[in-house]
């Protein structure tokens, strides 16, 4: 593949749970495209990690290895106690290379299973590939691997799609000015809800409140010195005392997703803001579900220049199926914290004119 | 010269009053403490109290150590677990006490507080003790509301674990029909009235604590969200805050203490408490936080203020109800002495004297974005 045949990367970000798992689903299915899929999400470690997966100055292969090739402590837990989410495609059992004691790297995780019924040997691959990189800065070392990976596949370009990656909009933005973004955006009482029953979320919202609690992430760390202050509900769900059956069976409180996904709307539309046409497409997953040939046709315009052929589109249109979760099925008071609770939502996404 | 008998002198209120023993007394002062994971019971002692005159501004090397003793024990075992004799006694300050509140901790709660208290009694028996001063707190009064008198709880009427275990220790000395038994209550104690430091962080400090757990949790959720969205707080912004300086409980409870009629129970709280909506004021704008809506406690909340609520649950007793600790027995006991008194600092300091020290220690937290 020559450079001059090569595209920008893209980005597609979202809040999570916002119908984004579709998109890389389909973007797989294009030879002109490498569909990385939850590499952020699991590099981050389900978003405790963000600042060592974007460490300043100038590191080598060795550190990108560290983050990528790596098991984290928040998956590993989950993987031991078997309530890892349904995304993470690898799971460790009988004559697999990783077990849930050793925990399983972040590419391997969703990354590589999603494009080979080979992960490992194309996980040994671009260990080697990836250790020799000379030093560089990290969004230097991330491209060198991304765009190895996308020559050796043939494609065009890469395209990174993980659940919750409008959160780290900024940063992306700030490492990687060539790259483009798709941002997909779902109505915030349905994606609220379906945070609520998702594991990979159960544990990024317990997580952030037992670091705020403790003062230190408390998968990382063993400091207990606030312990006391940890209500009950939440300290069954520290890693020592671990309670499998509650983090899978009890859901997060549905306001507390509304308020999350609000949040993530504005700061995520701040971010996104100033880029210039056709560096940014922004897709409603509603609209994809009433009319996706047309959706999808505008995602491939969008990062291919062209859509592709007429049959493939109708495929691939044929494969979007409706969740089966809705918000009004909530008993009415939920509903109506929900609602509250994702006003400030719906209002940016009006000031933005995607009301 | 004396004995004094003391357990708790590794926490807040108990190593402020050994302190004040060794200045105000030529007395011995024997402590029951539990040993560390790599220093004697003796030697974790003093080094308690050598940080705790560092933090009120003493100078360390006043600090006449050989007369502190310290003695390796347990309060939850059976005649304190004490390993050797203990000296012999003639005055017992039981200030050992848990402060935790969950459900999860009721065991723990009720093997400290009341089991600890029945050991310690026992152990006051054997030491030949023969006057006790019991530090309780003036939150046993629980859910009741108006003036609350320096007279034993009859029909208690508790918010928590906690209060329940401290009447029931109440009880217990109250029993020891062998012992001159004075209850001294102090109301929530705050840091030293000149330096503002406490070595241990619980009723002001455990509120705004948590205010301040809470906000960086829905920060992580929301950036802003606190800040734009005023709270509803279930609290009274009229009452009166038992905030009162560790360095005042000490002295007066020692004056108090050395008295050779006192007798009964004695509220060390506030003459002039501040307003909780000030108090709060000052926790809630140190932290950014839009002005609090102050609600009554059958107002209803919206899901935000709920859980907040339910954080806060353990302090509803402060903030709430009409609560007013009478002093008239105290007042008695201190007489005209005004160098008993102290002023309490302005509660803005002390929030913010806590809060830098908090900061300082979540400097490491990881980053959300």
């Amino acid at each position: 593949m020559s450079a001059r045949d090569t595209l920008p990367p893209v980005f597609v970000v979202g809040t999570g749970r916002c119908g984004s798992t579709l998109l890389s689903q389909c973007l797989r299915s294009h030879p002109d495209i490498l569909s990385l899929s939850e590499t952020l999400v699991f590099a981050t470690d389900l978003g405790g990690r963000i600042a060592e997966a974007f460490p300043e100055g100038e590191v080598g292969g060795e550190a990108l290895w560290s983050i990528l090739g790596a098991p984290h402590p928040r998956q590993t837990l989950m993987l031991r106690h078997d309530v890892m989410m349904d995304e993470a495609l690898y799971r460790p059992g009988p004559g697999r290379r990783y077990t849930a004691e050793t925990g399983v790297p972040a590419l391997m995780a969703t990354t590589l299973p999603h494009l080979t019924d080979e992960p490992e040997g194309m996980f040994d691959r671009l260990e080697s590939f990836t250790r020799a990189l000379p030093p560089a800065d990290i969004a230097t070392q991330y491209r060198r691997l991304f765009d190895e990976m996308r020559d050796r596949a043939r494609a065009r370009v890469w395209v990174e799609r993980s659940g919750g990656t409008l959160r780290v909009v900024e940063r992306l933005r700030r490492h990687f000015p060539e790259a483009r973004f798709v941002h997909i955006v779902r109505d915030g009482r349905d994606t609220a809800l379906s945070m609520s029953r998702h594991l990979g979320f159960r544990m990024a919202l317990i997580a952030a409140q037992l670091t705020e609690i403790l003062g230190v992430d408390p998968y990382e760390s063993p400091d207990r010195r606030y312990i006391d202050d940890v209500p009950d509900d939440l300290v069954r769900f520290l890693p020592e005392r671990f309670d499998a059956a509650a983090f899978r069976d009890e859901a997060v409180a549905v306001p507390l997703c509304g308020h999350y996904w609000a949040g993530e709307i504005a700061a995520g539309l701040e971010a996104l803001r100033g880029l210039e046409p056709g560096h940014l497409l922004t897709l409603r997953f509603e609209d994809i579900l009433r009319a996706p040939r047309a959706e999808l046709a505008r995602l491939f315009e969008f990062i291919l220049g062209d859509a592709p052929p007429a049959a493939r589109l109708d495929a691939l249109a044929a494969t979007v199926r409706a969740p089966r979760s809705a918000w009004q099925a909530l008993p009415e008071r939920e509903r109506a914290q929900l609602a509250s609770a994702c006003r400030p939502g719906f209002e940016a996404l009006n000031a933005a004119g995607l009301g | 010269m004396s004995t004094h008998l003391v357990t708790g002198a590794t926490g807040f209120v108990g190593g402020a009053l050994v302190l004040e023993l060794l200045k105000t007394t030529k007395d011995t002062v024997v402590a029951v403490v539990r040993p560390g994971p790599n220093e004697t019971a003796e030697a974790r002692l003093h080094a308690s109290i050598l940080h705790a005159a560092r933090a009120y501004g003493l100078d360390p090397e006043a600090v006449p150590l050989e007369r502190l003793r310290g003695v390796a024990g347990d309060l939850t075992a059976p005649g304190c677990g004490v390993s050797a004799p203990v000296p012999r006694a003639h005055m017992l300050w039981h200030s050992a006490a848990s402060l935790r509140y969950e459900d999860r901790h009721a065991e723990e709660i009720s093997a400290t507080n009341v089991g600890g208290t029945r050991h310690v009694l026992e152990l006051a028996r054997a030491s030949g003790v023969e006057v006790a001063n019991m530090i309780s707190t003036a939150y046993v009064a629980g859910r009741a509301d108006g003036r609350i008198f320096e007279v034993p709880i009859e029909t208690p009427d508790v918010n928590n674990h906690y209060e329940h275990s401290k009447i029931e220790a109440e009880a217990l000395a109250r029993q020891a029909d062998h012992l001159q038994v004075r209850i001294l209550r102090p109301g929530i104690v705050v840091g030293h009235s000149q330096t503002l430091a406490a070595t241990t962080f619980t009723g002001l400090y455990g509120y705004a604590r948590q205010l301040m757990q809470f906000k960086g949790a829905m920060e992580r959720m929301q950036k802003g969200l606190l800040a734009r969205r005023p709270l509803r707080l279930r609290a009274n912004p009229d009452l009166g805050l038992g905030l009162v300086p560790v360095d005042e409980v000490a002295v007066q409870a020692v004056h108090i203490g050395n008295s050779p009629t006192a007798r009964g129970v004695y509220n060390l709280t506030p003459v002039a408490p501040p307003r909780v909506q000030d108090c709060i004021l000052a926790v809630t704008q140190a932290l950014g936080f839009a002005d609090p809506e102050f609600v009554g406690f059958d107002a209803p909340l919206e899901w935000l203020d709920e859980q907040l609520d339910a954080r806060l649950d353990f302090y509803g007793s402060y903030v709430r109800g009409t609560k007013v600790f009478d002093r008239s027995r105290s007042d008695a006991a201190l007489g005209d002495r005004d160098d008993l008194r102290r002023t309490l600092p302005c509660t803005k300091a002390l929030v913010n004297w806590y809060f830098a020290r908090l900061e300082a220690e979540r400097a490491a937290l990881p980053v959300s974005r």
